[in-house]
């Protein structure tokens, strides 16, 4: 068994880490560089194009808004989320016991995924008239369920023939083969399902929060791009709208980093060692 | 109860009349007749899908005769506790566990709590030399040392009856002769009862006492050659006149039943 020594991996490891975030964040300082330096010179007015600076004061002065508002999105996704996780992965397994509820209940769930959610958001407000976040609430949920559930039937199914015979040959019961056999063979497309899940979410709750036009005090932060816009306060809707961009960031590596923790070890998506 | 004919002393499982059709059509076996007897090591030789395979799987209860009699050994007094360690082509370890938990998986699906396997699995992984990796991943391991985990992981109930198929195939020559004298030590140290499924004349007639040759599909046993010279498998068995002498017999049995003329 040949292994890399330590030196050897540490340093290419460092080199491929700093070079893959140095090279993006020199973009992104050369852009807002360039955006900050063109507005200045132009003298573009603030209601139609704000500088980065003039978008961070809006950051900060708005603050205590905005940071309500980021509650109110963050809170709808990450609940969308669990609520889609649950759903999904529950009738996932129900499918993965039963061919006939499969077969009659797939169809439906594309269905749910291929009509666009923005069509389907005032819909559901008409229903849930009175009751802005649950509608928020399900429509982030509608959108995220679908690539948890058809992730992990796909994964489910992939149990490896050999292993299938190893687990009859010992008399394993149904629990434990999906617990022992199925589950950790799902994982990772569970978790490639779940990734996608996570940013799909933010965007549910936001586009529904477009769509049916919230107000009140429980809005989020579409809702603060709308009336900022109204109100020509260009600067806090690009301030709103850098949080969004920020939020779905943070999901994203949030989702790779729980991943990687828990497939890290073994599986090969992880990309660690040395096969 | 139905009267059930006693087996023959010592005989651990024996298939009579054994026909085995599969749903697309296919007979792998047709009167199909063999008995295993208790400590022995059985080579089972034969062309490339004449049911070989199919013959470990109907004794290990993976799939079912379609007519003909398989016979247990079922001794009084005791449970239907019949177990039976496989060993597959492929080392079919789970990639998300350790060698330790590996090794373990059998009894933890009998229902034993990790605290009253944790000898018999150290012991198991001990027997086949392991003890330093039963905290790694399989994939940190090389290919001979998956198939030893998986040998280990068959071992880890004292199976009355090790089946094995091909196991051994897919690895490089060397850790292929390493791994027949391991698989030697393990059956005479511990008198397991080994059936042991190969392609290869040499490795058959090297580990078996017998070695059984099946003819092409649908498989019949068409020969049932004794391996005499029961003394030490090492190198100057490879070279003695007995070994190649039983060698050439299985190759001839081997290409009489598969309907190849001899050249």
């Amino acid at each position: 068994m040949t292994l890399p020594t330590n030196h050897q991996s540490s340093t290419s490891f460092v080199e491929r880490r700093t070079v893959r975030i140095a090279i993006p964040v020199v973009i992104g300082l050369a852009v807002i560089a360039t955006w900050e330096a063109v507005v200045r010179i132009k003298g573009i007015e603030p209601y139609l194009l704000p500088s980065p600076s003039r978008i961070a004061q809006a950051l900060v002065e708005d603050r205590s808004l905005l940071l309500a508002a980021l509650w109110v999105t963050l809170k709808t996704t990450m609940l969308a989320l669990s609520m889609a996780v649950v759903g999904g992965v529950g009738l996932a397994v129900l499918f993965s016991l039963s061919r006939i509820l499969e077969i009659s209940l797939f169809p439906y769930a594309i269905v749910l995924q291929v009509t666009p959610l923005i069509a389907i958001a005032p819909l559901i407000n008409v229903w849930l008239y009175d009751q802005v976040w649950l509608v928020l609430l399900i429509c982030a949920w509608i959108v995220a369920f679908f690539p948890i559930l058809s992730n992990t039937v796909v994964g489910l199914k992939s149990v490896d023939e050999n292993h299938r015979d190893l687990f009859r040959l010992y008399g394993a019961s149904a629990w434990q083969r999906l617990r022992f056999l199925m589950g950790p063979t799902a994982l990772p497309y569970f978790f490639a399902g779940l990734k996608i899940a996570g940013n799909l979410a933010l965007v549910g709750a936001i586009v529904a929060e477009f769509a049916v036009g919230a107000a009140g005090e429980q809005t989020g932060l579409a809702s603060t791009i709308l009336e900022s816009g109204f109100r020509l306060e260009i600067p806090r809707m690009f301030a709103a709208l850098s949080l969004i961009s920020a939020t779905g960031i943070c999901i994203y590596f949030v989702m790779h980093g729980f991943s990687q923790w828990i497939l890290g070890p073994w599986h090969s998506s992880a990309g660690k060692g040395d096969q | 109860m139905p009267e059930r004919k006693p087996l023959s002393a010592n005989t651990v499982i024996e298939l009579v009349d054994v026909d085995k059709t599969f749903a697309n059509g296919t007979t792998a076996l047709r009167s199909f007749n063999l008995r295993l007897q208790q400590g022995e090591f059985t080579s089972l030789v034969g062309t490339s899908g004449c049911g070989k395979s199919t013959v470990l799987r109907l004794i290990a209860g993976l799939s079912r005769t379609t007519s003909g009699e398989l016979r247990r050994e079922q001794p009084e007094g005791e449970s239907s506790d019949f177990r039976i360690g496989f060993v597959f082509q492929e080392p079919t370890l789970l990639p998300w566990s350790r060698v330790w938990d590996n090794v373990y998986l059998p009894l933890r699906l009998r229902g034993q709590s990790k605290a009253a396997a944790r000898e018999t699995v150290n012991q198991a992984i001990e027997m086949v030399g392991l003890a330093d990796f039963a905290r790694v991943y399989p994939r940190e391991l090389s290919g001979g040392m998956k198939m030893r985990v998986s040998i280990a992981r068959a071992l880890v109930t004292r199976p009355q009856l090790l089946l094995m198929d091909e196991p051994f195939g897919a690895l490089d020559e060397q850790t292929r002769f390493a791994l027949n004298d391991q698989l030697l030590r393990l059956w005479q140290q511990y008198q397991l009862t080994i059936a042991f499924v190969t392609h290869s004349v040499y490795e058959a007639v090297y580990l078996g006492q017998r070695v059984v040759v099946l003819s092409s599909r649908p498989g019949r046993v068409t020969a049932d050659i004794e391996v005499s010279g029961d003394g030490q498998r090492d190198g100057a068995f490879r070279r003695s006149g007995h070994y190649h002498e039983t060698c050439e017999r299985v190759s001839q049995a081997l290409a009489a039943s598969a309907g190849v003329a001899t050249a």
